[in-house]
């Protein structure tokens, strides 16, 4: 079966749709020069790879003049999609961006699909399955944090890392197999304590892989963290201050935020998706009702809880309230407890009364910013304590990867557990195979071409 | 020599053999081509069949109803199931052959079997027409008709021997080889490629001082090939084991400014995993010990093949090498080392049933497809004759997938993989390597060789008994149960834990260190089951 077509050109746009000072449309294929000088004023050869030539592109049947244009192009396979490809900076008009799309099209080439110039680009094998996937993450990261790692990914960090542990795996393999396969006379080709320790090393370094991903999701997907506490306790004051601008509207009268509202920031590279809640609190007005119903419904999508009090007020009956709720929630996520507005003074019953449950609790004064700095580290604090070293050089950061990490490292397990036990090496090397197949869906799949290939490059194989 | 005939098979090694000997079973009209009838079923190479995953193909030849393992059985001089240590998964049957009387015994077969002509010529081309096999053109002037032509020419298709640098046209040491027909192929839109392989010196047997050896002894009794063997009658000899040193390895570097090798006078690609001993030194440096495996070649043949060997350094060096290995030191050469250079179509260009995607009713078995050994030959040939009756017969083709045989996985890998080096029959090629036993070929491929009908009923009856007994032992097992007090002796003997309650003996005889055979006793159940029968439970 034929996966894709090399036959195809593509065309598409490769910036942003909307008015700016330039757009780039990208073609790729066999057709793609043929097409470029279909339009344009100049013939562009082989000579001209990789070379920036101003010049006009002109609609194909009745030369009407498109725009004045740069055209780059790249050689095959000297590309990003190691196809022939051209690029074509325009200025950002959506007509002119169509009119040149359109031309392309009249002329055999269709429309890419989502992704396809990096399909094509893994397909020819200018990026392995992770440097693709890399792709989407850089371009979607939305931290600086989460852009180095992706980057790393993308350059190839990842797969190097992969490549390493894959290739101690083929190293282990080769042994067994050497055993099984070129070993007529049966002597001892491996030290089974030997194996079991160079088995060991690679568990653990697919463990760390594995560990980095708590801290590479964090990166990658960020966390969501709810605010809640009754009306007026300072919950959109807590926001704009995290946001650093008026998002919310904040006024004396309790009960003014009725929906949710949602602002993104950062703490310390991670992105942080924070959402302010309508007070809780009884109440008879049916609009704020379905507000604080709405505000309950967030908690299970929560991976942290702010939960807001009155530092110079005794502890009420919505406190209360909130407090139960919480009290449901313990051990499920993380909540801190925020004592606000200790600009007004600190009453010592209710601040007893908080300590005495044994969670988190950071006074603070959203109105004049007071110890903001400490809520953020205790953020920090609470998200990364589960989570791997957070400088750790290559971080996973897609859930397929680690998923794929785990059914490795669970094969390779059983390998060594029966290697340990003195199981029959046909049936280890059944569970190095598994092993290497489930990594194999990151890095590519390990044939028994490769195995074989390490065999007689390492052994001596022929009497 | 009939006038017309519907399958003509060219060349007489193990592909030849078991592709004339399938075809003409099938009842089809059958010409055998050889260069020379008597060397019809020659072991070219070393004087062994079968080996580790080799041994397994010739297993599933004998299921099918070829003729190898019978062979082998009859003129066997050293059984040895190897890998014995290991799971029975990768056990694999191996026997060194007396090379005289396998040949003899493979002519005799061929000779005397109905439906089958044998024709001493060359098949220098062939004719075709809309794109079928019509006739194959013999010693460049007469054509013979046929219906379809099985091409096992071996390393014959303009072969050339190297010793040092010195090149002969030959198709194998002392024999001519064949020109032309690459040509013809070629001209016909096939793809040719070039590859090598190489043999070591045969010494004398007597010249041969055995105190400085290790024995090898075979396996006692001997354990036959085929299904339908009860037993190995001839008498039975030891192979001897003996290391070079760096003495051995000083003579050796010295001729590699002589060597076609390292001088690139070979252009084909060898085998990597029976490189020529000046490759092992060269390669692996640091070690200043290769061990030697010297086979002997029968009772009434003298030669004794020197595996490990394998060598196209000159004659003055090869020598001059050997006679610093401890034990040989007085060897007399009966024979020199070579490589041998030959055309080979890469496989890509055969179907799954060996015939060619170019040429309707074309066959290439064997090495011409780029593999080396004889059990892959043999396995090639087996089913290239089977497919090309089946066709002629209109009946569906013969393919067996990779979950069923190694020869499933054999033919599979020459189409789908690109063959860059001789191709051999390895059991980690088997993704199914666990299921595919050489106990249970039988059991595997008894049903597909009754049915296509060329295995005996008298074998396939036994099959089915052999089923039928595994079936009421895993009955037994699984009702009987032991009681601790019966159990813990036998388990503190063998040092397996004891148990506490009353378990099933299917549950016991999961522990490695367990007998099935010592379970039954236990239980007082009735035995009478064979090995094999034991060993698949």
């Amino acid at each position: 079966m034929k996966i894709w077509d090399s036959e195809d050109t593509i065309v598409a746009l490769s910036t942003p749709l909307g008015k700016g000072a330039i757009a780039i449309v990208r073609m790729s294929g066999p057709e793609s020069l043929a097409i470029l000088n279909h339009l344009f004023d100049h013939q562009v050869t082989s000579r001209d790879e990789r070379r920036a030539i101003t010049g006009h592109l002109y609609t194909p049947k009745d030369r009407h003049l498109i725009d004045q244009v740069v055209v780059i192009y790249y050689r095959a396979p000297r590309s990003y999609t190691g196809e022939d490809l051209v690029e074509i900076s325009s200025h950002c008009n959506p007509l002119i961006i169509d009119r040149i799309i359109a031309a392309a099209i009249e002329l055999g080439a269709r429309l890419a699909r989502p992704g396809e110039f990096t399909q094509r680009a893994f397909l020819n094998h200018k990026l392995d399955l992770s440097q693709a996937e890399a792709v989407a993450s850089v371009i979607e990261a939305k931290t600086q944090q989460s852009l180095t790692h992706t980057l790393r990914q993308l350059e190839g960090g990842l797969s190097k890392r992969l490549g390493e542990i894959k290739q101690e795996m083929i190293q282990i393999t080769s042994l067994i197999e050497v055993s099984l396969d070129f070993n007529e006379e049966e002597a001892e080709i491996y030290h089974p304590s030997e194996l079991l320790r160079h088995t060991d090393r690679v568990l653990e370094a697919i463990d760390s892989l594995i560990g980095s991903f708590a801290y590479g999701k964090l990166l990658h997907e960020g966390i969501k963290l709810l605010i809640l506490g009754k009306p007026n306790v300072g919950k959109s004051s807590l926001l704009n201050l995290l946001l650093k601008r008026e998002r919310a509207i904040v006024s004396e009268i309790p009960g003014t935020t009725r929906d949710y509202i949602e602002g993104q920031l950062e703490i310390d590279g991670i992105p942080v998706q924070v959402v302010d809640t309508a007070g809780i609190r009884q109440t008879s007005d049916r609009i704020e009702e379905i507000g604080v119903q709405r505000a309950l419904e967030q908690i299970p999508s929560a991976d942290l809880v702010l939960a807001l009090f009155d530092a110079h007020a005794p502890l009420d009956g919505d406190d209360q309230r909130l407090l139960d709720t919480l009290e449901q929630q313990r051990g499920q996520r993380p909540i801190v407890l925020v004592l606000n507005k200790i600009d007004l003074g600190i009453r010592p019953d209710t601040e007893r009364k908080l300590t005495s449950l044994e969670l988190p609790l950071v006074p603070l004064s959203a109105k004049t910013g007071q110890n903001l700095g400490e809520l953020k580290q205790a953020v920090k604090h609470i998200i990364l304590s589960d989570t791997a070293v957070e400088n750790e050089e290559i971080v996973v950061t897609n859930r397929r990867h680690k998923i794929a990490l785990e059914n490795a490292r669970r094969s390779l397990q059983k390998f060594r557990e029966g290697l340990a036990r003195g199981l029959d090496e046909v049936v280890l090397a059944a569970e190095l195979r598994s092993a290497l197949d489930y990594l194999g869906e990151i890095t590519g799949e390990t044939t028994t071409a490769d195995i074989l290939n390490h065999i007689f490059e390492e052994f001596c194989i022929g009497k | 020599m009939s006038k017309r005939y519907d399958i003509i098979v060219a060349g007489g090694g193990h592909a030849g053999i078991e592709a004339a000997l399938a075809a003409a079973r099938l009842g089809l009209k059958t010409a055998l081509v050889t260069l020379k009838i008597n060397t019809i079923g020659k072991m070219s190479c070393n004087p062994a069949i079968g080996g580790l995953a080799k041994g397994h193909l010739v297993r599933e030849i004998d299921a099918l109803g070829g003729e190898m393992a019978k062979i082998i059985d009859r003129t066997g001089i050293h059984f040895k199931i190897l890998n014995r240590s290991k799971g029975p998964a990768v056990w694999s049957p191996r026997a060194q052959a007396d090379r005289l009387a396998y040949m003899r015994d493979a002519q005799r077969v061929v000779l005397s079997q109905k439906n089958l002509e044998v024709i001493e010529a060359a098949v220098t081309g062939l004719k075709v027409k809309n794109n079928r096999v019509v006739g194959a053109v013999i010693n460049n002037d007469q054509t013979l008709p046929c219906r379809a032509l099985i091409l096992t020419c071996g390393t014959f298709l303009n072969g050339q021997i190297y010793i040092g640098l010195n090149v002969i046209e030959s198709g194998r040491a002392g024999e001519l080889p064949v020109k032309g027909l690459t040509e013809a192929l070629v001209a016909l839109g096939f793809e040719s490629g070039r590859l090598k392989t190489g043999t070591p010196p045969r010494i004398h047997r007597d010249s041969i001082d055995y105190s400085k050896l290790q024995e090898q002894k075979p396996d006692n009794p001997p354990v036959p090939f085929s299904f339908q063997t009860e037993s190995i009658q001839r008498k039975q000899l030891s192979c001897w084991i003996a290391h070079t040193n760096p003495t051995v390895h000083a003579w050796l570097e010295t001729g590699l400014d002589r060597s076609p090798l390292y001088t690139g006078l070979i252009q084909g690609v060898g085998p990597r995993y029976c490189p020529s001993i000046e490759d092992k030194i060269v390669r692996f440096a640091d070690r200043d010990r290769h061990q030697l495996f010297l086979e002997p070649e029968g009772f009434d043949n003298p030669e004794v093949y020197v595996n490990g060997f394998s060598t196209s350094l000159p004659e003055d060096v090869q020598i001059q090498a050997l006679r610093s290995v401890p034990g040989l030191e007085n060897a007399q050469i009966i024979r020199l080392g070579y490589a041998i250079e030959y055309d080979f179509f890469p496989s890509y260009q055969i179907h799954h049933t060996l015939e060619t995607k170019g040429v309707e009713g074309l066959y290439f078995a064997g090495q011409i497809n780029g593999t080396s050994g004889y059990e892959e030959a043999a396995a090639q040939g087996l089913l290239a004759g089977i497919n090309a009756a089946l066709k002629l017969k209109g009946e569906p083709p013969l393919i067996l997938s990779r979950s069923q045989a190694y020869i499933g996985v054999l033919i599979d890998d020459l189409i789908n993989k690109t063959i860059l080096e001789p191709y051999r029959m390895f059991t980690s090629r088997a993704e199914f390597r666990l299921l595919l036993r050489h106990d249970n070929a039988d059991l595997r491929l008894m049903d597909i060789g009754h049915q296509i009908g060329l295995l005996p009923h008298r074998a396939y009856e036994r099959m089915l008994q052999k089923k039928a007994n595994i079936a009421r032992l895993q009955e037994t097992i699984s009702r009987a149960s032991l009681e601790p007090e019966v159990f813990n002796p036998y388990a503190a003997q063998i040092h397996s834990s004891p148990i506490q309650q009353r378990l099933p003996l299917k549950q016991l005889v999961r522990r490695p260190e367990v007998s099935l055979r010592e379970l039954l006793r236990l239980a007082k159940l009735p035995d009478g089951f064979s090995e094999e029968e034991l060993i698949h439970v």
